[in-house]
This record gives structure tokens, sequence and C-alpha cells, in this order.
């Protein structure tokens, strides 16, 4: 059988390096102690359904991740302005790490926060025109 | 020039630009493989298997041409190689769905035969790397034995066996095994934060497994020396301020001589 939607590519790793993540406009960010900040993101805005049933069912309306140093430094350069490749070479000078150890750390941690939707990718325009 | 580091790897040591990194690691000291990538296509590939007496290195050769012509075949494009004789053994060149250059030798000292060759695109340039490899490449049976990978240096006694291993971004750890010892190595990044937030002497506690025993702190290096009366166990942890990093080495064994010094952290 044909599949309605094909299945979901896996980012090439050179246009990934090349991406620039940019932050969720509805997540607010609120600095705490020890450089870690809090994000907190108000779900009920994505959906009005979804806010009905979070109500119905005594949820919370928003949502709270706690980010550490490091993690937070990373998110404040996800502002669609850094790429990929300027944000690990910017952890490396930093934190004195070696290339692969912070290509994979950065990619892992900037996938959390994209499965959370706490952050979207801007892909270059060459592969934007390529998916097309 | 780009700065270079020190790739040691089962009695053989090779040099490498900082940014490659091994991308694979296979095998024993008898037979394996290993892998080092740069940021683009170009690699450095070093295949070794166990051969006491002189092979005919064209027949070596030849089976991984084979191989090579095969992949090129199912890619669909032509197959070309050449080989000479050069200083250290016999050189050789191959263009298909890539390009190779590299050189096949006999080791009479460590009883191996080496492949070092450099891999990449078809319009690469592959010389230059490969002569910074072959001029860096040592294999020797002396002890102690430096193993060097991923910004971690040891020299370790005798010809240990890796048994376990563990690369993940942040920290990467090996244990080795030889006769009646037991060899534990780590690289910690984030040395800085970890420090600031446990205390040097607490973490070592914690991260390499000693509640009690017996601690020497002096400025940024910790001996912890736990006793038993079976298996006593000693662990050094240097914390390098300029590079970041926490080394851990810690060693299980009766054997007195081969309690653990800082000349092992290299």
């Amino acid at each position: 059988m044909e599949r309605i939607f094909p299945a979901r590519k896996p980012m090439d790793p050179k246009v990934f390096r090349r991406a620039r993540p940019v932050r969720n406009p509805i997540v607010v960010a609120e600095a705490g102690e020890d450089g870690v900040i809090r994000l907190r993101a108000n779900v009920a805005e994505t959906s009005v359904g979804l806010k009905a049933r979070l109500a119905r069912f005594g949820r919370p309306l928003t949502k709270t991740f706690e980010l550490e140093e490091i993690g937070a430094s990373i998110w404040a350069m996800c502002d669609g302005e850094h790429t990929v490749e300027g944000i690990a070479r910017s952890l490396r000078e930093r934190y004195k790490l070696n290339r692969i150890e912070a290509e994979t750390a950065l990619g892992s941690f900037l996938h959390t926060l994209a499965q959370r939707r706490l952050i979207t990718m801007l892909v270059p325009e060459v592969h934007a025109s390529k998916r097309r | 020039m780009a700065e270079l580091a020190r790739f040691g790897w089962y009695g053989f040591v090779v040099e490498h630009p900082s940014d490659w990194a091994p991308a694979s690691l296979i095998g024993s000291r008898d037979a394996g493989y290993v892998r080092l990538a740069s940021t683009g296509r170009i690699a450095l590939q070093i295949r070794w298997t166990k051969a006491k007496r002189a092979p005919n290195l064209s027949d070596r050769l030849g089976g991984y041409f084979r191989s090579l012509a095969r992949d090129a075949k199912k890619a669909r494009v032509d197959f070309h190689k050449e080989t000479k004789d050069g200083d250290r053994g016999t050189e050789y060149r191959w263009i298909g769905a890539g390009q190779g250059r590299g050189t096949v030798f006999h080791c009479a000292e460590s009883a191996r035969v080496f492949f070092v060759e450099v891999a990449g695109g078809r319009k690469d340039n592959l010389l230059a790397p490969l002569r910074r490899a072959l001029d860096s490449f040592r294999s020797t049976p002396e002890t102690p034995e430096l193993w060097s990978l991923f910004d971690l240096a040891v020299l370790l006694p005798g010809r240990p066996r890796l048994t376990k291993r563990t690369l993940h971004s942040g920290k990467v750890w090996f244990a080795w095994e030889d006769r009646g010892i037991r060899i534990e190595a780590g690289r910690w990044s984030f040395a800085e934060q970890l420090v600031a937030r446990h205390g040097l002497e607490p973490w070592a506690r914690a991260a390499l497994g000693f509640p009690n025993g017996e601690a020497t702190v002096e400025q940024n290096l910790v001996r912890l020396r736990e006793s038993s009366r079976f298996r006593p166990r000693e662990a050094l942890v240097r914390y390098d301020v300029a590079a970041n990093r926490l080394i851990t080495l810690s060693v299980r064994t009766r054997d007195p001589q081969r309690r653990p010094n800082w000349d092992w952290l290299a």
C-alpha cells in the first residue's frame, strides 16, 4: 500500500549544521539562580480544544522546563541568527569540548527542545527548495 | 598548520589533526580496524591483522582490492588501482566510488600487517594527510603502552585487553584487563562546572565509587585508596583546569609493582 505521507527522512548533517534554531514565541523564559532558567510554555495557546480538555481534567495550562547553565547558554543563542555550527563552535570555545563532543551534545539537546516544541529549526533555503 | 593530536590504540600510535575524531573502533590486538574522520570526506583508516612472518603483501592487497571493486560495481563506477614498492612496504592507490591512498607493510616488532590509508572523494588531495600519518605512525611492542583518544591519554603497563568502553559526549571511559589487574580510565568534560557544584574530592569519590577509603588531596590532584585483602583498589584524579577536564584512573590489583602513579596519565 502506498503511503499517503512519505516517511520523514533525517536531516542531512551538513544542512543541520547550517540550520538556525529559533525559540517558540509563546515560551517565556525566567532567570533563576546560578545561571538556571525556567521556560514556561502556555500549552493552551496552541489549541482551544486542548485548553478546554486541560481545564476539564484540572490539569495546569502551562508546562515548565528548567535549563541548567549550559542549556541556558544554548537557549540564549537560539535566536534565528546563530547557526548550529556557530553554537557548537561557541560551546567548544567556552567549555573546551572537542568537535564531535560539542556537535553530538548540541544535536541531542536541540532535538529534545524541538520535540517539546520549544524551538523550531530554520533550514537553509537550498534545502527547502530541494524538498518542495 | 592544523594542531595535531595523538591516537594510540593496541600498541600503535599515529598523529592526526586535532579536529579529526575516531568514528569507528573495531577489533582486538590481533586484528582490527580504526577510522579517524575529518570534518569533511577525508578519513584515515588503519587495518591490522596478525602475521608472525612477513606475508605476501600483494596477496593481502588483492583481497582488499576485490572488495573495493565489488563496491564500485554496485555504485556503477569504474574501478582503477595502482601499486608500487615503497620504502616502508607496498604503496597503493585506488579510485572507485571514492578514492584511497595508502601503504601496506609488515611490522616485525609487533608481528602485524598494517594497512594505513587515507580515503576521500575522487577529487580530494590525499597525499599530504597520508604522508603525515605514515611519518608519525609507530607500532612497537614496548611497554608502557600509550592509549590516546578523545582527549584521554594513558600509559598502561603490559598488554591490556580492552573490555568495556563508554563514549558519551561529556564522558569517555574505558576498562582494560590483564593478568591480575583491572584498569579503568575516564575523561570528563565540564570540569569547572562539576567541581564548582560538588567539590573535587566528593566528586571523585562519587564518580569512582570510593565512598570510604583514604584520600590524599594536593591542589588539583586526588589519590584515593581502598584497602582490601583480596583486590585493593587505588585511583588517581587530575583536574586539568586549562582544558576544563577531569581525568580519572582506577586500578584494582594485588601486585604492588603495578600500583598506579601520575606518570600513567600521559
